[in-house]
């Protein structure tokens, strides 16, 4: 019911049927108004008619008798024998066919009479009169000045003239002519108007029929029915008019006429009738012509609304024809225009998505598409990705624009190699970051031929307003399916290639597998590592440090291992890093600590004593609690700070030497014993080495492990030895392997000694019979 | 009726007065009886053109009157209106006019007829009884006249002073009528009986009002014909 096709048809339907509704009912009103109108007016005409023709029978009769009276011949014969009168009185009688003719004396006597006798219906009869010889009833009409009257003899009822017969002014008499009111005059009447006409006469209190038009017409029925009509009350199914004709003495003569209202309204109904066929038919079309016109405006919109639904879908190929030229015709034109302009854009939106905004060039989406078809084809190519050098400088330096001007620049020169020299792709990943594919026949000619390539192109200096700009691009190499067939890893290794040059300087860098730092694996370790301390996946081990003058494990260095759930054991070097680099060294170091505080003192319980070397990194001299944390574990364990020794890398002090020295200062102060780790691998100076608070210097295990074959590395050992002995600072050899470096070590007064030849770093519960087993060692040689 | 009309009348009352003596009552004879009738109408006013006769009672033997009687139609009207005559007397009609008159009278014992030219006269009808003649013309509807026809020699017409006048040489008991075709009274007529003696005046109240004495018009007035 909703659909507008459905709307359309009701609404046309309900507004016919209203504007037919009002049609019919104003022809239905009309109709009955002209009935009435026309009733009415056939009835007043009626009226009239009658009226007139009643009284125009009596002029005629009044005029008649007046001429008749003062004929000679009549005068003559006046008072004279009957036969004679009669005679004369026949003749006038004829000239207007009266039905009634009479002569009355002076004195009031009908002295003549002649009256009209039906035998039938067709033939009558002249008889001499029923009152001749008997006085004359009404003498009052002779007197009155009045000449017309109804007269009644017997049944018959005439309507009646007189006139006086003088000679001067002497009255001899009066002669009489009437007319008969019957049959006659009704069915006359009824021939005119065409109603049924009834004439009743009261006088005295009843109404008596005197004559109808309806030939065998039931009396009782006609007069009952003329009765109510002239008393004003006319039965439904007749329309009726009367006319009540007073005598001054009292006679009434009532005339009826009537019809049935059925036989007036015939034609009328005839016409209706033949109105609500035209109307039903006109209906009937408008109702048709309603439901194409509904139809014609929901079609051409339910072919837009499928076409809309076909570009909602996304197809924006196909167009909608439609053949009107009316404001639908239009809306499906706009609709294709419409289309058009968003097939445009989504084209501008999928350029845009797929290009650099700045230099027009494919970016990484157009990347990754490319990559994945060339893997899926296994195409082997060249991934070179290039990074603009110092453009941050350029930006802070000369502003944003130049920069932008200076990316630009670059990619104009590269595009003048794309598609030439092996050189297929070219795409803009981004600000400083290009990416070249190139096919590989011969990979590694080919990578340095392209790079000499781009190196010629970057050549020439940038003159941009007059200001001096020098390109130079560091580029990361990967090559597939070499490296890999994974485009994600592909990329990846490329980019790992290029972070590696900014780390040696170099400007080419293909991929390495060692270069990989940044494997995925590391980002889950980093996850994996916050939840390693409290899922106990971290266990410290522990190395001990041999006192070479004795022989006598006197120290250990406290050493986390990760057990990690899948990897299996994570060494150090991997997740130290990781966790100072995600600020997680906190944690790490303070579980070490107290881990390390706990083993002392059950250590101590079994008779071990031993000075437990911690490493603290960079990041740990930082954190502003640090002081705080260790006194308090140390106090909360109860072991003597001179108990533990602190280990620092020489570039962690670096960073920040001074408030370094002065945390390191405090620790020394409160009794701890401050270990340099990894001496002289990493950034120092004598300087610093002169003021850090230190107790121990502790030579990397790189120069120790092939003493026995690299004499500059025993130039070098004997060297820090003595430089530490200098400054008062004792020495911890570590890597020792052999039997030789240690005997060596210990000739050179080296005061510690750590390595695997000593032992492996092991978890407490080995060492623990190990130590004690030292113990027991020594005690014996104590006690031999 | 116009002036001449009246004038004529004066004149032919004056001729009969002259000529008779019988209502002359100037007279101064012994012999003579001066007997004035005098007719009031119903309110008193005095009549004139009134018929009075006295009729002889006790058989008294009256000479007959000789004077002829002319009624004319003058005017297309019958002049006088009313006219008396004796028994068997000659009365005349002469048209004055100049067209003919039909003049007739019906519905009596004197029924007459005939048709008197322009300045005719015709002295055919005779009238042998009593009667009381009402007149008209055939032609000319609205004429209308009377003839009382009285059985005495004594009859006249009321005077302007509503007096006519007799000279009685008969003395004994007379009826005396008063007699107008409009009076409303039965058989238009009044009477007393009355011994002649000596000279009487006898005064007659008319009972009813007197009905409008007719106008011999032509209510139509045609004047198409103007020589008709």
């Amino acid at each position: 019911m909703k659909s507008l096709q459905n709307k359309i048809f009701l609404f046309f339907v309900l507004l016919l049927l209203m504007v037919q509704a009002i049609a019919l009912w104003t022809l239905y009103s009309g109709n009955q108004n002209q009935e009435a109108a026309e009733i009415n007016n056939r009835l007043t005409t009626a009226k009239t008619i009658f009226t007139e023709l009643f009284h125009r029978r009596l002029d005629y009769l009044a005029a008649f008798a007046e001429t008749a009276a003062k004929d000679y011949g009549l005068k003559e014969v006046f008072n004279d024998d009957t036969r004679s009168l009669l005679v004369a009185l026949n003749n006038h009688r004829k000239r207007i066919d009266a039905d009634l003719v009479m002569a009355i004396s002076a004195e009031g006597l009908i002295t003549g009479q002649l009256q009209r006798n039906f035998i039938n219906n067709e033939r009558s009869k002249i008889n001499q009169g029923l009152e001749r010889g008997t006085q004359f009833r009404f003498i009052d009409w002779l007197d009155s000045g009045q000449s017309s009257h109804l007269y009644i003899i017997d049944e018959s009822l005439y309507q009646l003239s007189l006139s006086p017969v003088t000679v001067g002014t002497k009255t001899l008499g009066w002669i009489a002519f009437g007319f008969q009111i019957d049959e006659r005059l009704a069915i006359e009447f009824m021939n005119i108007t065409n109603l049924k006409t009834d004439f009743i006469i009261k006088s005295g209190t009843e109404w008596r029929l005197v004559a109808s038009s309806s030939e065998n017409a039931k009396s009782t029925e006609e007069l009952a029915l003329s009765e109510t009509v002239i008393q004003g009350i006319i039965p439904e199914k007749y329309i009726a008019t009367h006319s009540l004709i007073t005598e001054f003495d009292e006679q009434e003569l009532g005339v009826v006429m009537y019809g049935l209202r059925a036989n007036f309204v015939a034609l009328l109904q005839e016409q209706w009738w033949r109105f609500l066929i035209l109307a039903a038919l006109t209906l009937f079309v408008s109702l048709t012509s309603a439901y194409l016109i509904a139809a014609s405006i929901s079609r051409p919109i339910k072919r837009l609304v499928a076409q809309a639904k076909v570009i909602a879908s996304g197809d924006y190929q196909q167009t909608i024809t439609l053949h009107d030229n009316n404001e639908i015709g239009q809306l499906a034109d706009e609709f294709n225009h419409m289309q058009a302009a968003v097939l445009q854009r989504e084209e501008a939106i999928t350029h845009y998505g797929n290009h650099d905004p700045l230099t027009d060039l494919p970016n990484r989406n157009a990347l990754n598409k490319l990559l994945k078809s060339r893997t899926e084809q296994e195409k082997p190519f060249i991934i070179l990705h290039l990074n603009l050098s110092r453009l941050k400088d350029v930006n802070d330096t000369l502003g944003h624009d130049v920069g932008d001007e200076v990316i630009k620049e670059l990619a104009s020169r590269l595009h003048s190699l794309y598609q030439k020299k092996g050189i297929e792709e070219l795409l803009h990943l981004g600000a400083d970051e290009f990416v070249l594919l190139a096919n590989s026949i011969d990979t590694h000619i080919n990578i340095d031929e392209t790079v000499a390539q781009i190196q010629a192109v970057l050549e020439p200096v940038f003159d941009y307003q007059g200001i001096s700009l020098q390109l130079q691009v560091r580029i990361g190499v990967a090559i597939s399916p070499e490296h890999s067939r994974a485009p994600k890893v592909l990329l990846q290794m490329a980019d790992t290639a290029l972070h590696h040059t900014r780390d040696t300087g170099k400007l080419v860098q293909v991929y390495q597998s060692d270069l990989d730092v940044n494997t995925v694996e590391r980002l889950n370790l980093i996850n994996d590592l916050k939840k390693a301390i409290p899922a106990g996946e971290l266990e410290l081990h522990f190395q001990p440090k041999m006192n070479l003058k004795n022989r006598v494990v006197t120290h250990v260095e406290a050493l986390v291992r990760w057990k990690h759930p899948t990897l299996g054991m994570i060494p150090p070097d991997d997740f130290i890093h990781i966790a100072e680099q995600t600020g997680q060294i906190k944690a790490l170091t303070r579980w070490v600590f107290t881990t390390s505080l706990a083993q002392f003192n059950t250590w101590k319980t079994l008779g071990i004593e031993l000075n437990i070397a911690i490493n603290i990194s960079a990041e740990n001299l930082k954190e502003a609690d640090f002081y705080d944390f260790i006194c308090q574990a140390l106090m909360c364990a109860n072991v003597p700070a001179a108990k533990v020794t602190l280990e620092v890398t020489e570039s962690s002090v670096v960073e920040d030497p001074k408030s370094a020295i002065k945390l390191l200062s405090q620790f020394k102060e409160r009794g701890f014993k401050i270990s340099i780790d990894d001496y002289g691998t990493g950034y120092s100076s004598l300087a610093q080495l002169k003021q850090l608070p230190v107790h121990e210097l502790k030579i990397d295990k790189s120069f120790v492990q092939r003493l026995e074959q690299d004499i500059d590395d025993q130039i070098i050992v004997r060297s820090t030895i003595e430089l530490a002995h200098n400054m008062g600072l004792y020495v911890v050899a570590e890597g020792i392997e052999d039997k030789f470096s240690l005997s060596w070590l210990t000739d050179h007064g080296c005061e510690l000694a750590q390595g695997y030849y000593i032992s492996k770093p092991k978890p407490a519960i080995e060492l623990t019979p190990w130590l004690l087993a030292q113990l027991n060692i020594e005690e014996t040689k104590d006690i031999m | 009726m116009n002036n001449i009309t009246y004038l004529l009348l004066f004149f032919f009352i004056l001729l009969s007065t002259k000529a008779y003596s019988l209502t002359d009552c100037n007279n101064a004879d012994i012999n003579n009886t001066c007997i004035q009738v005098m007719v009031k109408n119903k309110t008193g006013e005095l009549l004139k053109d009134v018929v009075v006769y006295l009729e002889p009672l006790d058989g008294q033997i009256l000479a007959k009157q000789s004077e002829k009687v002319i009624i004319s139609q003058v005017d297309k009207s019958f002049a006088p209106y009313i006219s008396v005559s004796q028994v068997n007397s000659d009365v005349s009609f002469a048209n004055k006019d100049n067209i003919t008159h039909h003049i007739y009278s019906v519905g009596g014992d004197n029924n007459f007829s005939f048709k008197v030219r322009a300045g005719e006269t015709n002295s055919s009808p005779t009238f042998g009884h009593t009667a009381e003649v009402a007149m008209g013309c055939n032609i000319h509807d609205w004429m209308s006249g009377y003839l009382l026809v009285v059985n005495t020699p004594y009859f006249d017409k009321t005077d302007e002073q509503g007096v006519a006048r007799f000279n009685i040489t008969e003395k004994g008991s007379y009826n005396v009528i008063v007699w107008h075709p409009q009076m409303q009274s039965e058989n238009n007529r009044i009477q007393k009986k009355v011994i002649v003696s000596a000279s009487a005046v006898i005064s007659f109240q008319l009972n009813n009002q007197m009905a409008d004495i007719p106008l011999q018009e032509n209510d139509e007035d045609f004047d198409f014909l103007s020589d008709y």
